[in-house]
């Protein structure tokens, strides 16, 4: 039975979705930059018109004129490249020391985060990266700048694979996370319509505003209607330049209606992210937020550092060399998924709970504990159901999740309930053992740092199968 | 009486649209529910019934997309098929399948003749065609452009119209359907390709009927069927993408047969037919929440996607507390229980039915625990 269903419920009988977390598991910069980006419609690979900026100040909007001038589409390019490579860049500027792999690494003070209204949006940013690589222009300046704002989406949709990354914040990701209306997977990637479970407009409740709210989109693929008006708009804009120069009034007219109905696409879908951003700032940030805060800052760090010998290589950009490359960044993959499975269900007893119900892990309350010389420490928990777990099995106390486990000795019935009697061998620090009285979670969690398999891999790769020379 | 004798009841003003291979792609996914069946069977357009409503889906075609779709079928068809020839010849290395010597049928420039349509002509040459690929015959087609397929749908003939039917010298034929959704990098959008796999299947599964009809082997269609795409967002050049489309037509012959239109549904609603479009919006909506009381139907989320009458059925069970309204997943989950409110009247300790008591037990547990780490949560 997963909480989800209780919770959902539980939302269809208030009318509002419920939090489904003690803590906000990912970080919310002060000032971090929301972006928006829209498609055709149609061709989802094509990005008609972004908007990006920081809370602050009024979004800026380019808008792409569709325009088969190859030049003119490479200095709408090079508008948003610049723009952006100054927002993104900046976070540079202001930077400390820390120590990675034992040498010194520039990081940035900030978090260069930013706020996306769902992963679809991620998919344009990273189709956007790779028509930029493909642009070649002769004035070198400019297509420098193509290449470095393609290396930073391209990089940054990479590291948005990475579980638990924070420099990227894809709003229905982080709602759905977080909250639970009585609505449905295919519904909750709807922004719109998941914030009007969270927050109803006045005498509505969630489902109503939910409805209501499907009149929006939030990008990139607009709305049929809406799509139906850029074609036309497109249409209105491709006959004003029939033998007319892109100065001309008619032309600009066209362009300025475009760009008009981009703002108006845009202005709602903006609000939403900020009020969204500083909604959830208010809520208490969980315990291993500023490690994963760090992890990011780290790897900026090391992308800006990396960054001007990336442009340089005559091959082109490009992140993986190599089956080497693509194990070890599988590896990474996993290990940073495993890591945030531990950290969130040690930090939220309700991220927790899911395992407890599942059978997983048990919960109780600490009956007794006994240190004793030379055999180590042994707890009893009462569990309020039976114990379903086999004795022998190795668990770890969530309010000291590493080293060695605390293996199940043996179980007795108690009332509705179980004892539980767990020993660890060597837990001589009474703080890395439960107090009695309290209640405790032991879980197959743990933070494995020191246990597991370490992927080491040769420098070159050991390809058996060589072609005959 | 059976499916193809039945005709659900309609009055001279409900709107109606002729049956095409997208409307019978989105019955495909609820073939479960009668009211759809109804709808299907008896040709309603619930797109224009539900227009001007609350409940209007929606939907409408991008210009743009229009545009795109007609000038790759122009790039295909160019210099005599030359581009789709080429695509299928490259088959070759991996069936053996597609001979050097192509022979095209032409079935869009059957002249129409006095007192017979185009469709129902080109239906006719399809219909030889077929033939005589199935019987291998030395003049049998390598391409059939402009196949048109009848059928009889709940009593009513309908023809369909395939973009290619392509025939292997094995004597194999493989639906081919065009989009011109690009493929970039060996990567297309997933849900469009879906949809473009579940029309196919509905082309096979309609060819293969009609076989079956004229006494020829059904299994002359294969279960492979072929996706041609433009490569890059450009249209100059098309790549053809062979999918399995075992499911598809499994499921495809599955609602041919409508074998889901429940009889008794059909003369339960007899007296309340499907309302016309003229009928003001509110009576419209109240009609027609009367004919799915009558007739029943199987709200899933997935029918917001392909179904016209998907966003009343929402709303009905939202008012209902319906347990479908979140999913299939959650759904399972809940196993035995109906509605929310029960769901929390379970989880508060009620009575349970039998075929409630195992997601009862878990809502207790669920609902303590719940509880008690918010408690402890708060100092």
């Amino acid at each position: 039975m997963s909480l989800r269903a209780l919770l959902a419920a539980e939302a269809y009988k208030t009318g509002r979705a419920v939090r489904s977390t003690l803590f906000r598991h990912r970080a919310i910069e002060d000032d971090p930059i929301f972006l928006v980006a829209w498609s055709n419609g149609f061709d989802s690979f094509a990005c008609t018109a972004i908007a990006f900026g920081q809370g602050h100040a009024p979004p800026e909007l380019f808008v792409m004129s569709g325009t088969r001038d190859r030049d003119l589409e490479v200095r709408e390019f090079a508008a948003v490249a610049r723009r952006f490579c100054e927002l993104f860049d900046a976070y540079a500027a202001a930077s400390s020391l820390v120590e990675h792999h034992g040498r010194t690494l520039e990081v940035p003070v900030w978090l260069p985060q930013i706020v996306i209204p769902n992963r679809a949006t991620l998919g344009l940013l990273g189709r956007i990266g790779r028509r930029l690589v493909g642009i070649e222009h002769p004035d070198a300046a400019l297509q420098g700048l193509l290449q470095r704002c393609a290396a930073h989406l391209l990089w940054i949709v990479r590291h948005a694979d990475l579980p638990g990354q924070q420099l990227v914040l894809p709003c229905t990701e982080f709602l759905n996370a977080h909250w639970v209306g009585a609505m449905s997977a295919l519904e909750c990637e709807s922004l719109f319509a998941l914030e009007a479970w969270i927050d109803p407009p006045a005498r509505m409740r969630g489902f109503e505003g939910a409805v209501d709210a499907e009149r929006f989109s939030a990008g990139p693929q607009p709305k049929p209607e809406d799509a139906q008006s850029i074609a036309r708009l497109y249409g209105v804009l491709e006959s004003a330049r029939k033998g007319a120069a892109e100065e001309d009034a008619t032309v600009c007219e066209a362009q300025a209606a475009i760009e008009r109905f981009f703002s108006d696409l845009t202005a709602p879908v903006w609000a939403l992210l900020l009020g969204i951003a500083r909604r959830e700032r208010g809520v208490a940030g969980a315990a291993h937020l500023p490690r994963r805060i760090e992890r990011d800052r780290i790897a900026y760090g090391l992308h800006q550092e990396r960054l001007d010998k990336m442009l340089a290589d005559p091959r082109g950009i490009r992140f993986l060399e190599g089956a080497r490359d693509a194990a070890l960044r599988r590896d990474e993959l996993e290990r940073a998924g495993a890591l945030l499975e531990v950290e969130e269900a040690i930090d939220d007893p309700l991220k927790m709970l899911p395992r407890v119900l599942a059978g997983e892990a048990i919960e109780g309350q600490v009956h007794s504990v006994h240190r004793e010389k030379g055999e180590g420490t042994t707890v009893e928990l009462r569990t309020e159901e039976p114990c379903t777990l086999p004795p022998g099995l190795e668990l770890w106390w969530s309010g000291a999740a590493f080293g060695r486990g605390w293996v199940i000795e043996r179980i007795e019935s108690a009332a509705a309930g179980s004892k539980v009697f767990l020993a660890h061998s060597l837990c001589k620090d009474p703080a890395a053992c439960p107090t009695r009285g309290g209640r405790a979670v032991f879980s197959p969690l743990f933070f494995d740092d020191f246990l597991s398999y370490g992927l080491v891999l040769p420098v070159s790769a050991p390809w058996t199968h060589r072609p005959a020379a | 009486m059976s499916g193809d004798e039945l005709s659900a009841p309609r009055p001279a003003g409900a709107p109606r649209h002729s049956l095409t291979v997208s409307v019978l792609a989105a019955a495909a996914e609820h073939t479960d529910c009668t009211f759809s069946n109804l709808a299907l069977a008896g040709r309603v357009n619930l797109e224009q019934l539900f227009g001007g409503t609350r409940y209007e889906p929606g939907t409408g075609a991008d210009p743009l997309a229009i545009k795109r779709g007609r000038l790759f079928e122009e790039i295909l068809k160019k210099d005599d098929y030359a581009e789709l020839l080429n695509l299928l010849y490259e088959q070759d290395a991996a069936m053996g399948a597609f001979g050097a010597d192509a022979r095209i049928a032409r079935l869009r420039d059957i002249p129409v003749s006095s007192g017979r349509s185009g469709l129902e002509l080109r239906a006719a040459a399809t219909r030889v065609e077929l033939g005589k690929i199935a019987r291998k015959a030395w003049d049998a087609p390598t391409l059939i452009d402009g196949a048109v397929i009848r059928a009889r749908i709940a009593g009513e003939i309908a023809y369909f119209e395939a973009d290619g039917l392509a025939a292997a010298s094995n004597g194999a034929l493989h639906v081919v359907e065009a989009k011109s959704f690009p493929l970039i990098d060996g990567r297309c959008d997933p849900v469009k390709l879906g949809a473009a796999c579940v029309q196919a299947g509905l082309y096979a599964g309609l060819v293969r009927a009609q076989l079956r009809e004229d006494g020829l082997p059904g299994e002359t269609v294969s279960d492979t069927g072929f996706i041609v795409l433009p490569k890059n967002t450009r249209l100059g050049r098309a790549v053809l993408l062979r999918q399995n489309l075992t499911f598809h037509i499994r499921r495809a012959e599955r609602l041919l047969s409508l074998a889901s239109l429940d009889v008794g549904a059909v003369e339960r609603i007899h007296d309340h037919p499907f309302p016309s479009e003229k009928t003001v919006a509110a009576e419209r909506i109240d009609a027609l929440s009367h004919l799915m009381d009558q007739a029943g139907t199987q709200y899933r989320p997935e029918c917001l996607e392909h179904c016209a009458a998907a966003k009343l059925c929402r709303e009905r069970a939202y008012r209902a507390g319906r347990v479908a309204l979140l999913g299939d997943q959650v759904r399972r989950e809940l196993t035995g229980i109906d509605t929310l409110p029960r769901v929390l009247e379970l989880a508060g300790g009620a009575e349970a039915l039998e075929s409630e008591q195992d997601s009862a037990r878990e809502l207790v547990r669920a609902r303590r625990m719940y509880r008690r780490a918010l408690k402890e949560a708060r100092p």
